[in-house]
């Protein structure tokens, strides 16, 4: 027969409210509180997690700023350092230019100097070698003497002399303790002697004096002195041109144009 | 001779008081569960690794707290020591249904009575301890003081409900198996017996479900009219959820 025992079913209504009491106790309770603190735990290593995230962040942000900075820095001493070089280099620049011009002007000096002191040389030489030739070969060809022959040209030069020339030896000659100086780089005979004074005392209606002096420079020529006044017949301006000649071929560009030519 | 219920089967008698089958068992039971679980929750660790034990009863736990969250929306610790209890008892008198000579303690009226009735008074114990007294009586005249007979005879019907649900389930399911160990002893036993093995969970679902639901409605839909604005604004699953509660209300 199904019917509910009044006793039983208090007795079970007390069973149950016991059980309850027990697994509250030994169950719920304790499973939750475990559960609880662990999530308490996850829950505070998440927040210490994102603690450190955070602290990791902002120093990885520090590193990111310094680094920046650094870069800045690294890209200021970079551009300051170029500019140093650029100023050096320029610096050294100039100073090698200055050297280079230096050098070029102290050896064009020195070619200069060579080609003055070569040249020098070469009219001294060129005008011996044409006085000795020329006197060979008048006296070769003529059987004259060269100074002969220089000397009737001198005469002939005297005979043309200009009215100032003849002013300036007339004004010279009236100073007292004068004497008009006649240079040879030879010896004049003292036929010839007597011929020039008489030429100029013609030419200067009147006496002179004349003191002859030998002057190895002259090269082959006769020089009338009067103060400022020079009468000359010598080798020197055949020289002087044959000096032209050498210097204008002596010119680098010359040589080039020579060369261009097929000349040398 | 086939006892219809434990009650039957008396140990020892003194005076009114009986120690019936369904005593002892249920003794049995209570011991088996609170040995496992002072067993089981002796050393809990709380960083990992757990052991299987602790593992298994946190399952469990947590299952149950969810499906009462789920259905309260409230706090679910209140509710787990009467709510979980209900739910462990009855599973595990029914599961040991299994073992010879055990004779359920749901399969007695007396015991599914009982736990009806600790469902019928824990309903306005925590309606009370939640809303107040005057609170909690208030519901009873919603929508009308007209509704209030109907509001105590609903009580009581679904006490009653609850308690012959269980009882004539594990009953049944207890007499078919004897019925029919008498006619065919092989085989078609041991399929039923696995059937009731599956009815009996069900059935500790249910009741422990409805407990949870009649609590929920006396506690949570009382609560003013001031949420249920805020409730209809929220996700549609808590109203599914209150539809599901209205249906348990009609009854299973």
């Amino acid at each position: 027969m199904v019917q509910a025992d009044f006793i039983t079913l208090s007795a079970q209504i007390i069973n149950f409210l016991i059980l309850v009491l027990l697994l509250r106790h030994f169950l719920y309770k304790r499973v939750i509180n475990v559960m609880d603190e662990r999530e308490a735990g996850i829950a505070t290593r998440l927040k210490e997690a994102e603690q450190k995230r955070k602290e990791a962040e902002e120093e990885a942000e520090s590193y990111r700023k310094k680094e920046q900075e650094l870069l800045d820095k690294r890209e200021g001493m970079v551009a300051q350092i170029r500019e140093e070089i650029e100023a050096m280099r320029k610096d050294l620049t100039n100073k090698a230019r200055d050297e280079v011009e230096e050098s070029k002007a102290r050896w064009l000096e020195a070619i200069e100097h060579q080609k003055d002191s070569f040249l020098t040389d070469m009219r001294r030489r060129a005008g011996d070698e044409i006085c000795t030739i020329a006197r060979r070969a008048l006296h070769d060809l003529a059987n004259e003497e060269l100074e002969w022959h220089i000397i009737n040209t001198f005469i002939k030069r005297l005979h043309k002399m200009e009215e100032n020339e003849i002013k300036v030896i007339k004004e010279f000659h009236q100073q007292p303790q004068q004497v008009l100086i006649i240079k040879t780089a030879f010896i004049i005979p003292e036929e010839m002697r007597r011929t020039i004074q008489e030429v100029l005392q013609e030419q200067i209606n009147g006496d002179i004096k004349l003191q002859f002096k030998i002057s190895p420079e002259l090269i082959c020529g006769v020089e009338l002195d009067a103060q400022d006044m020079r009468i000359t017949w010598n080798l020197d301006s055949y020289l002087d041109s044959l000096e032209e000649d050498l210097s204008r071929a002596l010119e680098p560009g010359a040589i080039k144009e020579l060369a261009v030519k097929g000349e040398v | 001779m086939v006892e219809i219920t434990p009650d039957a089967i008396v140990f020892w008698k003194s005076g009114y008081f009986s120690l019936n089958a369904t005593i002892v068992f249920t003794w049995m039971v209570m011991v088996l569960l609170a040995l496992t679980a002072w067993l089981a929750t002796r050393r809990l660790s709380i960083e990992p690794p757990l052991s299987r034990w602790q593992n298994l009863l946190e399952i469990i736990v947590t299952y149950m707290r969810n499906q009462i969250r789920e259905i309260t929306m409230q706090d679910s610790d209140r509710y787990l020591p009467f709510v979980g209890t209900l739910f462990l008892f009855i599973s595990v008198s029914n599961l040991l249904g299994i073992v010879p000579g055990y004779y359920p303690p749901t399969a007695s009226l007396s015991t599914t009575a009982a736990l009806a009735v600790c469902v019928f008074f824990a309903v306005p114990i925590y309606g009370i301890a939640q809303q107040g007294l005057i609170g909690y009586l208030k519901h009873y005249s919603q929508p009308s003081v007209f509704m209030v007979p109907f509001h105590i005879i609903g009580e009581l019907s679904r006490t009653l409900s609850l308690a012959v649900r269980l009882f004539g389930n594990i009953m049944s399911g207890t007499m078919i198996i004897a019925i029919l160990l008498l006619v065919t002893p092989l085989f078609v036993p041991i399929i039923l017996q696995a059937l009731g093995l599956l009815i009996g969970l069900v059935q500790a679902y249910i009741f422990a479900i409805l407990a949870t639901v009649y609590i929920a409605s006396a506690t949570r839909v009382y609560e003013g009219k001031e949420q249920s604005d805020k409730e209809q604004s929220d996700k549609k699953q808590p109203d599914k959820e209150q539809s599901d509660k209205q249906e348990y209300k009609g009854g299973i």
